[in-house]
């Protein structure tokens, strides 16, 4: 009984082997593919235009965080929107203050509408 | 008919390797026949289209470039490879004095192949095909065939490492590289055509690769096994030689494993050159194989005609010749020749997938099976008349087919000849070839006759016996009582 | 004595040989092609297919179109002729030159010739014949150039202007070179027949616009349909043996579409190291220009139908 298990086992063992065998090729197949896959046909287009995101992205990522002129003869800044609530918050710590020179500022920060045409577009 | 039949050889008592492999065998063949009508009648529907282009055009799915893979490979996965695959076992075991292992595996095995077959034909025909000939089967399918090989290959090892006799006989080095070919070649172009696919024309490289290591290596290998066993089996004598089938057996192999890239191949030059030299040095096994008949047979060639299978064997040899040295002259041809794009070409692979292959594994299902069920063919008289059939129907399918590819290419390379003229030239010898193929078609309704009654005796006999042994258990119980 | 395990190191060996040539050589030097560079215009080849052509391409590999047609044109050689592009300042002696090199022309034939370069003085001659007349031409100040002029049946049918390369299938999956001719080779169908709605019309009813053509029809690739309101401005212009009932139009689906568009990207003329062919410079190429080969054959057809 003992002898047929052995040869039954022994049998199961040369079963696989032979599987091995047969898929020897295929994995020869496989290391051809991983050790020699030339790099993407358009590769260098990846490479180019992930750069061009990336620096894209950089710019934008400046832009919202930190503060910057965009017009310095006009008086014209970029805020990022957090630090701008803070510099309010910190305005209005003395409510007289920051009374004080509402109109100006408001008018400054308020761009002027351009004139009206003088006559009317013939479409209207 | 001589004493050394199949169907006298057949007595009531089969042997153990018979036995064992009945039913396995039964499953393979029984779907290996079943898929022969199929392709045949698939491929019959695409040559129609030649008489009339309009016919069936309407459905996608039976158009000219679906009909005419679906039918090939069913063919070759569902007819060739699957009764390749159950003689080979059959071979092992009964060459080895053993019986066969595993098998009811093997019978699970040949159910799950020619499920894979069918899914792979319905998905041709719905567009599935991959586009690399040959390899047309779409990926679910190939799943199947390959786990259903790995069942059928594993078994056909065991048997082969069982063997009572330990000598070897040449067959047996035929199959046993041919059980190792297979998964080597169909895992290397299905992952690199279809899994994982190389760059552009490489693709088509490995492809062309497959295509020669199947058609004239692993087909040259089973089915000239088949024949270097029955030839000597059936006449009653040595084959001659054992030296010269080894030498068939490396020349094969050293060098038909290079063949096959045809020489307008867009790739670079050494390619096609090397495959142009190979498959000229192939031709050394061609050479081989003729003498191994010639000289088996004592150059009397009237001998085959004692035995069907003897006939078919006979016929496939010298198929095998005849293709090889249409292949030699098709790389030898001039530089502005394209007999490789023209219908010779056709003629010469069908030459070799039919008129050997397919006739070297009739005369080996005509003789295996009789054993297998202990009784002869019910119809015996049909086996001749399938061979007259099927020798007429190649004869007539590739004689036209390779001299109309010859006028075709003598056409083509006049320019000043339209092409459609060109195409039309070509018409009739077309037309000429479906006749070989109508009768091709007869002679496999002749095989599956023989083989469902062959299946349905074999069956009532087990129930006959079964009720007889029952009926007399029962009035020996009514004695007794 | 047991052959087994020498069976198998036979056929590994075999195998392993023939795997080494046939599959990772040509994984190594096919596989690893990247684009290139036309000569001499250096414009990038091949470039990818537009989407709708890569759909096409499916259309064409899941009807099985490379059965009946192949890709690949076959060149038997190559020959030269010789190009006059500058006349020089030495008249008499540039045409006495020009007469030395090819008698058949006479004196009024070369004067009104070399007024119109470039002009091809020889054609189809080896390459020494080119090299040594282009000396004679040149040494009277003049400027003679060979050009590179592929030759083969294939060519001169006008099935493409130089041998198909691997280069041509770069971006291709799957490669379908076809391996059969029962119809004409497309390796530069797009090139011939430049116009969608031709092959939408030839793929409807092949023998409409190729008379005794023995392709097969598609008819599952459109729709044929009762006209609305409006007749749709997709409908096929059909004409002569392919018209259909009154009040019925033909519509292509969208793969009949996609397969047109693909039929119509397949251009394999771009001139290449290993696949050379001289082309005129600041010209837009085709194969027509490029050489001076007449065009005959092909499955060439009215063109005059457009469509709408």
């Amino acid at each position: 009984m003992s002898e047929e298990i052995s040869r039954r086992k022994s049998t199961a063992a040369y079963a696989v082997a032979i599987v091995g065998t047969f898929l020897i090729v295929a994995a020869l197949v496989g290391a051809m593919r991983r050790y020699t896959q030339p790099p993407p046909l358009d590769e260098k287009r990846i490479t180019e235009r992930s750069k061009a995101l990336a620096e894209l992205r950089a710019a934008e990522t400046q832009a919202l965080t930190t503060p910057g002129w965009v017009d310095k003869s006009k008086g014209i800044v970029r805020l990022p929107v957090d630090l701008a609530m803070e510099m309010v918050h910190r305005q209005w710590q003395s409510p007289a203050m920051a009374r004080s020179n509402l109109l100006t500022r408001l008018e400054k920060a308020t761009a002027v509408p351009p004139k009206a045409p003088e006559q009317p577009s013939e479409f209207e | 008919m001589s004493s050394k039949s199949a169907f006298q050889t057949a007595t009531g008592d089969s042997l153990p390797a018979d036995i064992s492999c009945r039913w396995p065998l039964f499953v393979l063949l029984s779907g290996a026949v079943f898929w022969l009508l199929a392709g045949s009648i698939l491929t019959l529907i695409g040559t129609i289209k030649f008489h009339a282009p309009d016919f069936l055009a309407e459905p996608a799915w039976l158009t000219y470039g679906r009909v005419r893979p679906a039918g090939l490979n069913a063919m070759i996965y569902g007819f060739c490879l699957p009764s390749a695959l159950g003689l080979t076992l059959w071979l092992l075991a009964r060459l080895g004095r053993t019986t066969l292992a595993g098998a009811i595996p093997v019978v699970f095995g040949g159910l799950l192949w020619h499920l894979g077959v069918g899914a792979g034909v319905v998905g041709v025909l719905s567009g599935d095909a991959t586009g690399f000939e040959h390899l047309e089967f779409p990926s679910y399918a190939v799943a199947m065939i390959a786990a259903s090989y790995l069942v059928l290959g594993v078994a056909g090892v065991l048997t082969f490492r069982q063997r009572a006799e330990r000598g070897l006989f040449v067959t047996q080095w035929f199959l046993l590289a041919a059980i190792f070919w297979f998964p080597w070649i169909y895992s290397t172009a299905t992952i690199l055509t279809s899994v994982y696919p190389v760059r552009g024309m490489a693709q088509a490289v490995v492809g062309w690769w497959f295509s020669a290591n199947l058609i004239l290596v692993w087909f040259g290998l089973v089915g000239l096994g088949i024949v270097f066993y029955l030839l000597p089996r059936l006449l009653d004598r040595e084959l001659e030689s054992h030296y010269l089938a080894m030498f068939v057996f490396w020349m094969l192999i050293l060098f038909g494993t290079w063949t096959g890239i045809p020489k307008t191949a867009p790739v670079p030059a050494w390619i096609p050159m090397m495959s142009k030299v190979t498959t000229v040095l192939a031709g050394l096994a061609l050479l081989g194989a003729a003498l191994i008949l010639h000289r088996t047979l004592g150059a009397d060639y009237r001998l085959l005609s004692t035995d069907p299978s003897l006939m078919f064997a006979g016929f496939a040899v010298a198929s095998f010749v005849i293709a090889g040295f249409m292949g030699i002259a098709e790389v030898l041809s001039g530089a502005s020749s394209m007999l490789h794009l023209s219908w010779y070409a056709t003629a010469r692979s069908w030459l070799q997938l039919y008129g050997f292959f397919a006739m070297a594994l009739f005369a080996g299902i005509y003789y295996v099976w009789p054993q297998l069920t202990g009784r002869p063919f019910p119809l015996p008289r049909l086996v001749r008349l399938h061979f007259w059939l099927a020798a007429s129907g190649v004869m007539l399918a590739v004689i036209p087919l390779a001299v109309g590819g010859i006028v075709q290419d003598g056409n083509h390379a006049n320019p000043e000849m339209a092409f459609v003229d060109v195409a039309k030239g070509t018409l009739t010898f077309l037309r000429i070839s479906s006749i070989g193929d109508v009768l091709t078609l007869a002679g496999h309704f002749l095989l599956a006759l023989n083989v469902l009654l062959a299946i349905g005796a074999f069956c009532w006999d087990r129930v006959r016996i079964a009720l007889r042994t029952a009926t007399i258990e029962l009035q020996e119980q009514g004695v007794n009582s | 004595m047991n052959y087994g395990p020498l069976v198998f190191l036979a056929a590994f060996a075999a195998l392993a040989a023939s795997w080494f040539g046939f599959v990772l050589t040509p994984h190594l030097q096919i596989g690893h092609l990247q684009q290139t560079n036309t000569v001499p215009s250096g414009v990038s080849y091949p470039v990818a297919r537009s989407g709708l052509a890569q759909q096409g391409l499916q259309v064409y590999r899941a009807n099985g179109c490379a059965y009946c047609h192949s890709q690949q044109v076959a060149q038997t050689g190559t020959l030269f002729d010789l190009v006059l592009t500058n006349p020089g300042t030495n008249q008499a002696s540039t045409v006495a030159a020009i007469q030395s090199i090819n008698p058949r022309l006479s004196q009024p034939e070369v004067l009104e010739i070399i007024g119109k370069v470039p002009v091809h003085l020889l054609t189809m001659v080896s390459k020494s014949t080119a090299e040594a007349a282009a000396k004679t031409v040149n040494a009277t100040g003049a400027n003679a150039v060979p050009w590179i002029v592929p030759i083969g049946p294939d060519i001169q049918r006008g099935w493409g202007s130089r041998r198909t390369v691997a280069e041509d299938f770069l971006f291709d999956y799957p490669v379908l070179p076809g391996s059969q001719r029962i119809g004409p080779d497309l390796s530069n169908v797009g090139v011939r027949q430049p116009d969608p709605g031709w092959h939408l019309r030839h793929l409807y009813a092949p023998a409409s616009v190729v008379p005794g053509s023995t392709m097969p029809p598609y008819p599952f690739l459109f729709e044929k349909k009762k006209v609305g309101r409006v007749p749709s401005p997709s409908a096929l212009p059909l004409s002569g043996i392919a018209t259909v009932e009154d009040g019925y139009e033909v519509i292509p689906k969208p793969e009949a579409l996609a397969l047109a568009e693909y039929l119509v990207s397949l251009q394999a003329y771009a001139p290449l190291f290993n696949a050379p062919l001289s082309v005129a410079l600041g010209k837009p190429t085709s194969p027509t220009e490029t050489n001076s080969i007449s065009i005959s054959g092909g499955d060439k057809a009215p063109s005059d139908i457009s469509m709408p």
